[in-house]
Order: C-alpha cells, then sequence, then structure tokens
C-alpha cells in the first residue's frame, strides 16, 4: 500500500459508489438468488415454490448427466490447456529466435486473439461440415470414419480443436513477452555451456518460464470452464447427446431451455464453489510470486 | 547469437505452419462467402475468391431478409459498437475511480469493500446467468443497451489493473502534490489520470475487444432483433441455416462471420504495442 | 525567512517501531541545517515529519511559532525536493514548477514571472518546453529544485537529492546548492547519508543515530570534538581509529595494545578502561622508540594528494589507519613508528560510548 494515503470522510466512498452500486444490483443480488434458488423446488408451471434444502444439490450430483457433463468438463479444460499451452510455447520459442521477419510473425500469430468464441465454432463447424467440410472429407478420406455428428469422441475432438485454435494467440503473446523478459547475457551464457538448443531449453529457458506457464494453466482453465460457452452452442450445442456439454453450457441448458431454476441454481453454486477454489489458488501464487 | 542454418530454416518452416494454422479456417470462410449458395452447396468450400463478393457482402449489410431476420448486419455492427464502447468505457472510468479510493485513501470500510470487489473476481457472470437474467428482467432492463451493459461490468477484472498500475506510481508524486496544494480530486484529475493514459488506452481496447465478442449474456438479453449485435447475429444466421428446405445460405453465413471478426482483429493489429502492453502487464 | 522548532517530537508506527525518540531542535533563520545518519536512523522520517508527509506522535514542531502538527503539508509553507526528483511526468517543466501556484491561486502572469526567474536562476530557460523525460539527471535536479524555489517557501526540505547523480555532478550539484541557499537565504533542512555532502553544506549538522540525535553543532565542533564514539566514527573520511585502552595511576598517559604510552591532558580518573579515539590524520610519523606504535605496514593507498597506510601493531594486531600528505612509498611489511600530540587524542567510556 501506499506509504501516504489520503484521509478523507466523503471522497473515497463517492469514488467507489459506481463500482459497488452495480456489483450490488447485478452480481450480489444475482448471486443471493442463486443460492437462495438452490434451496427450493418450483412445481412445473412456476407457480409455487418450497423450500427443500439440500434436495436440489443431492440431485444433480446423483444425475448421471451431471457427473458425465463434470467429467467431460475436466477432461476438455486440461486437454484444451494442455494443448494450446505447448503449441503456443513451441511457437513462441521460434518465433523468440527468428531476426528476418519476427514482426510479422508476431502480429500473424497474436491477432486471434480478437476472434470470438462463436466466431471460432462457425468456423470449425464449417470445415466439419459433412456436406462440404473440408477437414471432414480430408478425415474420411484417410479411412478414419470420422463422424462427429453420431460419435461423442469425434465430437469431443471437434470441439477441442476449435477451442485450442482460439486459445493460442493469447497463450502466445504471454509465453513470447515471457521469453523477451529472459536477459539476453542469460541466454548467451547458455549458448557458451550447452550446444543443444533443445537441452537449453529444458534446462534453461523452460524453468526460467514456470511463473509465465503456471499462470496462464490457470487463466486456460478459467478460459475451457467459461469461455467456450460460444464454441460449444454454435458447434456441436452439447450433441451427441449431450456428451459435450460443459458444466457451464448445461446449466444454460436446464435453465433456460429445461426451465429447471432449483436445479440450474444449485448447478450454478457448484460451479461457483469450483471457480472460486481456481480463482483463491491463482491469487495464492500471485501472492508468492511477488516474493521472488 | 549464433544459430545453424537448419535451426534457422526449421524456425521460419514452424512460423510458417503455425500463421497458416491461424489463418486458413477464416480465409476459406472469406473466399467461400464469394460464391452463391448453389456453387458452395454443390462444389463445397473454396480456396479462392469468387465473384459475388459485393453481393453477398452488400445483401447482408442492407437487406434484413439477408440475416433472417428483421435487422441488417449494418445495424448489428453499429449494436456491436454501442456494446464494445460502451462496455469499455464504463469499465475504464468506473474501476479507475474504486481502485484510486481503494489505494489512496485510508478509509473505515476500505477492508470490506475490497473483499467484495475481490469476490467478483470469483464468480464469472457465467454462472449466475439464470438469476442475473431475473434481476434485468424485474428492473425493466430486458432489450435495453443498459441492461446489455451494466451487467457485464460487474466484473472486477480493471479495478485491479488499475489497482496494480497505481500501487507502482511513486509515493513521492502524491507527496510532492500535496506539498503544491493538491486535494484528492485534484491530484486524480491533475496527475493520476494523465498520468495513466498509456494504460487506459491500453485496457479499454483489451476491454472493447472484449465487450464486441460477448455472446452469452447478449443471447439471454436480447429478444428483441433490434438490439443483436453482429456476434449474436452469426447465430441467428446459423440456426436459420437449414429452415425451410432452402438452399443453406452458407456464404451470408461466413460474410456475417467475416464482418463480425475484421473489427475487433483491425483494433488489436492496430494497436498491436498498446494492446500486448496492456494484456501482459496488467494480468501479471 | 522563518524558524523551525521541533520540541520533544517522537514517531511511533502503529506496528510499534519508534523511528524518532525526543528530539529537540530549534533551526534559525535561513539556517541551513543537515541531518546527517546510517539508513534507518530517522532522519528521512524526520524530515517528512517537518513537512507533513508523516504524523507526529508526540511532542511538537513549529514553523515561526506556529504549531504544524495539524496543518495540512500545502499549508505549511514549505518545498521539497525529493530524492528521486517527484516530477510529474506528463507535463513539461513549466507546468512542473507551475502546479502548486496554479493551485494557490497565482495570476497567470503572476506564474509566468516566477517561473522565468526560477528558470534563469537554475539555466533552465531553454528546457521549459521540455519534459522531464527528455533531461538528463542533472538537469531533472534542476527543475525539481525550481519547483521548491518558485514558491519562495519559508522552508526548503531537501530527501537526499543528489544521491541518484554520478560523483562529478553531485560535487557541482552541492556547491549550486549551497550558493542558491546562501543567495535566497532560505532556512533549509537537508537530510543525506552522507558525510561529505553534511560537512560541507551544514551551518549546523545534526548527527543522528537509531531515531536519536547523537549531536548537533556546527560541522568543525562535531569534528573535533564528537559527542559519542558514534558520531566520531560516522564523520570523517577515513574513519578514526578506535583503540582500547587503561588510564595510568598517575594520570599521565594512556596505555593501548601491548604496553603503547600515549601522553594524555585529560582529566580522568586512573585505572579507567576508555576507549581511545585518534583520527588518521593526527598520526605523525616518528623515529622508532619504546612506548611509540610501533606498526607494520598490511597495506597501502595512494590517492595522489594523500597516502592511506592501513597498519598492524603489537601482539594483539591492533589495527590502525595512517593519512599523510603527499606520496609516499610505503612498501609492504615496512616498519613504521607512529605517535600522536595529546590534544588530538579522543577518550570514550568504554561501555556508553560518551565522550570524556
Amino acid at each position: 500500500m501506499k506509504r501516504v494515503q489520503f484521509e478523507h470522510s466523503a471522497v473515497p466512498y463517492l469514488f467507489v459508489a459506481p463500482q459497488i452500486l452495480i456489483i450490488s444490483i447485478f452480481f450480489l443480488w444475482p448471486a443471493a438468488q442463486a443460492l437462495y434458488q438452490s434451496f427450493l423446488l418450483e412445481d412445473a408451471f412456476g407457480m409455487s415454490s418450497q423450500f427443500v434444502w439440500f434436495r436440489n444439490f443431492e440431485d444433480v450430483l446423483s444425475s448421471s448427466s451431471w457427473s458425465r457433463s463434470a467429467i467431460f468438463t475436466v477432461v476438455f479444460s486440461v486437454l484444451v490447456s494442455v494443448l494450446s499451452i505447448a503449441i503456443s510455447l513451441f511457437l513462441a520459442v521460434r518465433a523468440d529466435e527468428v531476426i528476418r521477419g519476427a514482426k510479422s510473425y508476431k502480429t500473424l500469430l497474436m491477432w486471434g486473439y480478437a476472434i470470438a468464441p462463436p466466431v471460432a465454432g462457425l468456423l470449425g463447424n464449417m470445415l466439419f461440415n459433412p456436406l462440404m467440410g473440408d477437414l471432414y472429407f480430408a478425415f474420411n478420406s484417410f479411412g478414419f470414419e470420422f463422424n462427429h455428428i453420431e460419435n461423442a469422441n469425434d465430437a469431443a475432438f471437434v470441439v477441442i480443436l476449435i477451442a485450442v485454435w482460439k486459445q493460442v494467440s493469447v497463450n502466445f503473446i504471454f509465453f513470447l513477452s515471457g521469453l523477451q523478459g529472459i536477459p539476453k547475457s542469460v541466454q548467451e551464457a547458455a549458448t557458451l555451456d550447452c550446444k543443444s538448443p533443445e537441452r537449453r531449453f529444458w534446462t534453461i529457458t523452460f524453468p526460467l518460464l514456470a511463473p509465465t506457464t503456471f499462470f496462464l494453466l490457470v487463466i486456460n482453465l478459467t478460459y475451457a470452464f467459461f469461455e467456450t460457452f460460444g464454441i460449444i452452442d454454435v458447434s456441436t450445442k452439447g450433441a451427441p447427446g449431450g456428451s459435450t456439454a460443459t458444466l457451464v453450457y448445461k446449466v444454460y441448458v436446464d435453465g433456460f431451455l429445461g426451465a429447471d431454476m432449483g436445479g440450474s441454481a444449485a448447478q450454478s453454486v457448484l460451479l461457483m464453489i469450483m471457480v472460486s477454489i481456481l480463482t483463491v489458488f491463482q491469487f495464492r501464487f500471485i501472492e508468492r510470486k511477488v516474493h521472488y | 547469437m549464433y544459430q545453424s542454418k537448419w535451426r534457422i530454416f526449421t524456425n521460419h518452416a514452424i512460423l510458417i505452419l503455425g500463421a497458416l494454422f491461424m489463418i486458413m479456417p477464416v480465409w476459406i470462410a472469406f473466399s467461400s462467402s464469394s460464391y452463391t449458395p448453389e456453387y458452395i452447396f454443390q462444389n463445397g468450400l473454396q480456396f479462392w475468391p469468387g465473384a459475388h463478393f459485393f453481393d453477398n457482402y452488400g445483401a447482408i449489410l442492407f437487406d434484413p431478409s439477408a440475416t433472417k431476420g428483421r435487422v441488417t448486419a449494418l445495424e448489428m455492427l453499429f449494436n456491436s459498437m454501442v456494446l464494445g464502447l460502451g462496455f469499455a468505457i464504463g469499465k475504464v472510468i468506473i474501476s479507475m475511480m474504486a481502485a484510486y479510493a481503494i489505494v489512496y485513501f485510508r478509509f473505515k470500510l476500505a477492508v470490506p469493500i475490497f473483499w467484495v470487489i475481490f469476490s467478483t473476481l470469483l464468480l464469472p457472470l457465467e454462472v449466475r446467468i439464470v438469476p442475473s437474467y431475473e434481476v434485468v428482467a424485474g428492473l425493466g432492463l430486458l432489450n435495453t443497451y443498459t441492461g446489455l451493459i451494466l451487467p457485464l461490468i460487474a466484473s472486477a477484472t480493471g479495478t485491479f489493473f488499475f489497482r496494480q498500475f497505481y500501487r507502482s506510481v511513486p509515493d513521492e508524486l502524491l507527496e510532492a502534490a500535496r506539498l503544491d496544494g493538491a486535494g484528492p480530486i485534484r491530484f486524480f484529475i491533475d496527475i493520476l489520470v494523465p498520468l495513466s493514459v498509456t494504460m487506459i488506452a491500453a485496457i479499454f481496447i483489451i476491454m472493447f475487444v472484449v465487450g464486441w465478442n460477448q455472446y452469452l449474456w447478449p443471447l439471454l438479453m436480447t429478444t428483441d432483433d433490434q438490439l443483436y449485435t453482429i456476434v449474436i447475429g452469426i447465430k441467428q444466421v446459423y440456426n436459420s441455416l437449414y429452415e425451410g428446405g432452402q438452399i443453406p445460405q452458407f456464404p451470408k453465413a461466413f460474410a456475417l462471420t467475416i464482418m463480425a471478426t475484421i473489427p475487433p482483429v483491425l483494433v488489436v493489429v492496430v494497436f498491436q504495442r498498446m494492446f500486448v502492453k496492456g494484456l501482459v502487464e496488467t494480468e501479471k | 525567512m522563518a524558524t523551525v522548532t521541533i520540541n520533544q517530537a517522537e514517531k511511533t508506527y502503529p506496528n510499534g517501531y519508534k523511528a524518532i525518540h525526543g528530539i529537540n531542535l530549534a533551526i534559525e533563520n535561513g539556517e541551513f541545517t543537515v541531518l546527517v545518519g546510517p539508513s534507518g536512523c530517522g532522519k528521512s522520517t524526520l524530515l517528512r515529519m517537518i513537512a507533513g508527509l508523516e504524523g507526529i506522535s508526540s511532542g511538537e514542531i513549529s514553523i515561526d511559532d506556529r504549531v504544524v502538527n495539524k496543518v495540512a503539508p500545502a499549508d505549511r509553507d514549505i518545498a521539497m525536493v525529493f530524492q528521486n526528483y517527484a516530477l510529474y511526468p506528463h507535463m513539461n517543466n513549466y507546468n512542473n514548477m507551475a502546479y502548486g501556484l496554479r493551485n494557490r491561486g497565482y495570476s497567470k502572469s503572476e506564474i509566468d514571472n516566477k517561473v522565468r526567474d526560477a528558470a534563469r536562476i537554475l539555466q533552465l530557460e531553454e528546457l521549459l518546453e521540455r519534459k522531464p523525460g527528455q533531461l538528463s539527471g542533472g538537469q531533472r535536479q534542476r527543475v525539481a529544485m525550481g519547483r521548491a524555489i518558485v514558491r519562495q517557501p519559508k522552508v526548503f526540505l531537501f530527501d537526499e537529492p543528489l544521491s541518484n547523480l554520478d560523483a562529478k555532478l553531485r560535487v557541482d550539484m552541492r556547491l549550486e546548492i549551497k550558493n542558491l541557499q546562501q543567495r535566497l537565504g532560505i532556512t533549509s533542512v537537508y537530510v543525506t547519508h552522507d558525510q561529505v555532502e553534511a560537512m560541507t553544506l551544514a551551518d549546523r549538522l545534526i548527527v543522528m543515530n537509531g531515531g536519536v540525535a547523537e549531536q548537533i553543532g556546527s560541522p568543525i565542533e562535531i569534528y573535533e570534538k564528537p559527542a559519542t564514539q558514534f558520531v566520531a566514527g560516522f564523520i570523517g573520511s577515513p574513519a578514526m581509529n578506535f583503540l582500547t585502552g587503561t588510564v595510568s595511576d598517575d594520570r599521565t598517559h594512556v596505555t593501548v595494545g601491548d604496553g603503547v604510552k600515549l601522553d594524555l591532558d585529560h582529566d580522568v580518573e586512573a585505572g579507567r578502561t576508555v576507549t581511545v579515539g585518534i583520527r588518521p590524520e593526527h598520526l605523525t610519523l616518528v623515529d622508532a622508540q619504546e612506548g611509540r606504535i610501533n606498526a607494520e605496514v598490511r597495506m597501502v593507498e595512494s590517492l595522489g594528494a594523500e597516502t592511506l597506510a592501513y597498519l598492524d601493531f603489537g601482539a594483539n594486531a591492533d589495527s590502525v589507519t595512517l593519512r599523510v600528505q603527499g606520496t609516499h612509498q610505503f612498501a609492504k611489511n615496512e616498519k613504521l613508528s607512529l605517535s600522536v600530540a595529546a590534544d588530538k587524542i579522543h577518550l570514550f567510556d568504554a561501555q556508553s560510548g560518551k565522550r570524556i
């Protein structure tokens, strides 16, 4: 904190007022409502409701569709994070080394940050369209019998590929700036000590990038949890049979399309708990990093 | 630094492949958007641009029936612009002010207020969409720009960006300003805001892109076509691709996709330096 | 012009740490006072208390007989030059200097006159349109000085203003600050850890240690009659030699090392154990003789104008530093004999470190 601060009775409250007001109305209130609703059971017409304690949570946790979605979400998030981090790290290391055209490569690889998830979903949908999709034809011409409309694994592959494609740019930006933050003299000293570029990477560069990698892992997991909603909604829509629906997508489907308010609210609360753990973890890490 | 010939060659080969991996889907969508639906339906996606570029984009931009609704892509672009700008401006102003109070003042409720703001980071909008929808509906804000933008601003990411930045401003600047007779509001307006210009610009760019690309919230909020953003329009066109036994209007869907992508990509590429700086320095 | 009176000022931080222990000080009109001491001694804290940037836990600080404990920094009529300059990076140099005047409601033409005057005095006229980022360290320092003098405050406060400059510039700016202060005659308080700066600038010097003013006096007083062993060791370069000694029964001399007898003219009781302080420049080379400091050269530093020799003597290998004018070709392990005049010997209590 600052060594010297203003001591003023009204001014700080005036300055935080807009934010607190918006947070109260559009965040605290809905969050409290989600919590409240998760303990209620509404009748089919939404006319009356009764307090049912943890029934909704029990129902959610014991339902096979929720646990399947939870498992898919975890597998999906881990695969998307690891794959996009690996690809972008590989590209960033090379982009950091080139001298000719370095700027152009950087631009060509980072612009993807600006692509909206549903746009990515639509592009993926286009390339895997059974009527005309180039990738659909390509996979089948190699004899994979690829069919993401009916096969759950193939559908998962499509969603993961799109999600990875969309996320490579962000990771690339962070890795490249992380690499450029490593002093040139350290890299040069390593060149004198170690001939093989691969070995140099694993013994010097990668350990120095560890904080960036860890940070990106958290960012990517959060991305895979939440921001992939648009990708799924415009590509597979959770098909076939809910096998590619992440937990967030399921909250939407059950709450809005299925109108199961209590169940959807209970799912929201469970999600909130999961995200809170992830975020606290992230902040712990960031606080610790300060002391390096 | 010394590099072997082979290493230089593979570096370029890998980067070119990476760039193609990023660009190809968009390029194919762009090329295919310049054909007639019949041609695409019969011949599949196209690698080289065709002759119907102006027909398709013109129809999308100005003819409501081409987007399967009552609005043209031009109106959708306008809505997206309002959302992107409103979100970015609102977020920058509100978070600058809140961060200023948190960093530069000693006041009674500072700690609880900090935790309330912090808690919004734990719970993104996506996990509380149903109750948020009900609150906004209850306030009569469905299908309004206010209802579209304000709930998105509730998250505190911007506040943390600015908090981080203010903490890196040397303490002596505040001390010098106080000796120069500047009070809290004057210090904010005369010193801190001008000092933050680069940071404001960087965060503004990031927030504009984030706002432009919003999907889930506008999807729930806007039942009225008049408020559709271009990103929502994509979904709309996509949903009606196979309707009514017509030939699927793929080229128009692609054209809409390209139009949704160009503005944020331009912003990111043109302001690349500022954008990268903002992203990397604030998120850490 | 003003006086600054500090009466039993104390500073205790919320965590219980006591940075300043009851300091008393009366700074006269136009006086240049320097606070000097090692880092963490509380000198900056005291300066910031005068400025109003730190609160006062107990006691009083007055400027011109007005108690300012509760007065806002901007209303104390003081100006401060910071170590890192603290210039507003987004304003050009003109506006940096004018900002405080504008906040005080001066008219445009008054501001212009004052800024141009200050700029002329500091030779900044060519640089007014530039921003601080485009200036060298010395120029920035000058703008910071300009910002202080345009207001013609009652008191100037300097917080280690030269420590970010390189050695040559530091000397130039030191002279410039002294010159300017004498010309303007404004009461000044200056904080530094550099004893050369302290000695050359000060009308009056306050040596601080652990939140306490160890000694207050003119630079020469402090050099000649250091009140404590700490002050004696801190002021003077190279530092004073300290040896443990015992006063003889007839009180005419003190014995140090293994039987070296040094003449005394102090009034001190017989048999007392004391710390003997001798400045390196007060040791003189003499012929070898019983009872003198017969030492061996361990290391030599030739600085041209003077030569420093680091010597060991006696069975316990006590070490002393010798400083002689001009160049001397001392060989390593060369045997030298040293003596010191009785009136150049400082005695300190072995326990309390107080001057005897």
